[in-house]
């Protein structure tokens, strides 16, 4: 029987791994999963592909391992903090699509050692990480757009350190949801509504957060910032 | 005469000393100031010592207004949550700071001065919260010129320096009057908007301080930008405890904090 395959994608932070799955999956309709695995995966990923692609069927990290074969093909993203030597999945990983998405002017890594076929995107290798980037969950926070777009037009132009990817999901007062993108050498250096249900009464429960890589970040002042951003119990009620 | 005029420092002596070694250099005659002397800079004390030994006519701008008052501003300064939080920090900061006699100086600071056919305001002759943009409409913007009796209206508070000449010629206007309206009909002579820009807190996309020249004979006007060492008054926000985003701003020429945009905005306060 002819499958379609697994995927398995994997590079450093900020290299354009879901950028990459999301152009794999918005090429066709035909039914597709997505799983993001790795210690803290951010949700922000999962949350952005499942409500901008409804015949994709996402799997949360930690979800039954039975579900992975189930619906092909799969795409599996691999966070960089898995050590990949040691990577266990419940499928033969040499049958397997091994995809490594590195930046321009990396010639050697893992990533490389690892994968059956190397992408070379357009972000250059001093705008990646190895290590974990800083991430925020805000699930529950309502921000004000104006003061958004304040804080994202900062965030992007350096003033809370060098970042050379930025991924968001906000909630605003209007009850809608937006995703922001930003990176060094990608091109959809934007923002746009996903196409979710209103939350029209109270705090949204579903997830919204935020997820930064680059240089001399200082997280403790985009904490404050977001808060600022954000709209207290009585002003919201107003709404 | 050449005139200087010039507005907004903000607390930011370095930005004021370079604007004054500039107007010495362009050898003008005297000079005007239209207020905010303080509010988001460092070194709000400093300025106003400078200005008052130099004997600088000066207006009241929103902020020396609001440092004297308490913070009362219209919902329009501040079009963001956090805006507003950084607004408030920055008064709080320099309420704490302020010296009595300071404070006192601003108090007395008229709202307008006039001097010949010139008038100085901060932000427009009916409020200093009021934001005359420079893309007002005609009507208002003659309005507010002749509801000072002027010629040349000097102005502030946008932080952003245009000339506007008002051609508009005739001009009718609704009187009312006990026994029912009646329509007059008047010519006005050419009539001139000047905004003077921002020392100490420039929001054109360059840290450098704005200021204006203005010669009465041929009624000319020359937009002054003039380079300072603005890391030093970066240096001097961090080190005072203000929010370090505000040294971030200054130095893109970015503003402390964002300002209202809507230009047909008129203050309800
Ligand atoms: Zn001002
Ligand atoms: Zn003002």
């Amino acid at each position: 029987m002819d499958r379609h395959p697994i995927y398995l994608v994997t590079g450093p932070c900020g290299s354009g791994k879901t950028t990459w799955i999301h152009q794999q999956l918005t090429t066709s309709t035909e039914p597709s999963a997505y799983i993001c695995l790795g210690a803290n995966a951010t949700p922000i990923d999962l949350t952005y592909i499942t409500a901008t692609c409804p015949h994709v069927k996402p799997i949360a990290a930690g979800a039954a391992w039975t579900q992975l074969a189930e619906i092909q093909p799969l795409y599996v993203e691999i966070a960089p903090q898995l050590d990949l030597a040691k990577l266990q999945l419940p499928v033969d990983i040499e049958s397997c699509q091994r995809i490594a998405i590195v930046p321009k002017g990396l010639i050697e890594s893992e990533y490389h050692d690892w994968a059956s076929q190397t992408l070379i995107s357009e972000v250059t290798e001093k705008n990646v990480t190895l290590t974990a980037s800083p991430r925020w969950e805000l699930t529950g926070e309502v921000l004000d757009p104006a003061s958004l777009n304040i804080f994202w037009d900062e965030l992007i132009q350096g003033a809370y350190g060098e970042v050379a990817r930025a991924k968001g999901i906000f909630e605003i007062v209007d009850g809608r949801s937006f995703y922001f993108s930003f990176g060094v050498g990608f091109p959809d250096a934007t923002y746009f509504e996903l196409p979710l249900p209103p939350v029209l009464a109270g705090r949204p429960t579903r997830f919204s957060g935020l997820e930064v890589v680059g240089n001399n970040l200082q997280p403790q002042l985009i904490m404050e910032t977001l808060e600022d951003c954000g709209l207290d119990d009585r002003t919201l009620a107003h709404y | 005469m050449k005139i200087a005029v010039m507005s907004c420092i903000h607390g930011n002596y370095e930005a004021l000393n370079a604007v004054l070694s500039d107007i010495d250099r362009q050898q003008a005659e005297k000079i005007f100031c239209l207020g905010d002397l303080v509010g988001y800079g460092p070194q709000p004390n400093a300025v106003v010592e400078m200005i008052r030994s130099l004997d600088i006519p000066t207006v009241q701008g929103c902020w020396d207004e609001d440092i004297v008052e308490g913070l009362n501003a219209c919902e329009c300064s501040y079009p963001s949550i956090l805006a507003e939080k950084r607004g408030k920090r920055a008064h709080e900061w320099t309420n704490d700071r302020i010296h009595p006699e300071v404070r006192e100086y601003l108090a007395q600071l008229p709202l307008s001065l006039r001097e010949e056919n010139l008038c100085f305001v901060h932000g427009s002759p009916h409020n200093q919260h009021e934001y005359l943009m420079p893309e007002v409409n005609a009507f208002t913007a003659l309005e507010r010129v002749m509801a000072t009796g002027a010629d040349v209206l000097f102005c502030g508070h946008t932080h952003i320096p245009y000339v506007r000449t008002l051609d508009a010629g005739q001009l009718a206007v609704k009187v009312r009057q006990p026994e029912g309206s009646s329509t007059k009909q008047f010519t006005a002579p050419l009539k001139q908007i000047i905004n003077a820009g921002s020392v100490g807190e420039p929001r054109h996309g360059r840290p450098n301080a704005t200021y204006v020249i203005y010669d009465t004979d041929d009624r000319l006007t020359t937009l002054r930008e003039v380079k300072y060492d603005y890391q030093l008054t970066c240096q001097a926000i961090i080190d005072n405890g203000l929010p370090a985003i505000f040294a971030w701003r200054l130095a893109q020429g970015l503003e402390y904090a964002e300002r209202a945009e809507d230009p047909t905005h008129v203050c309800e306060r």
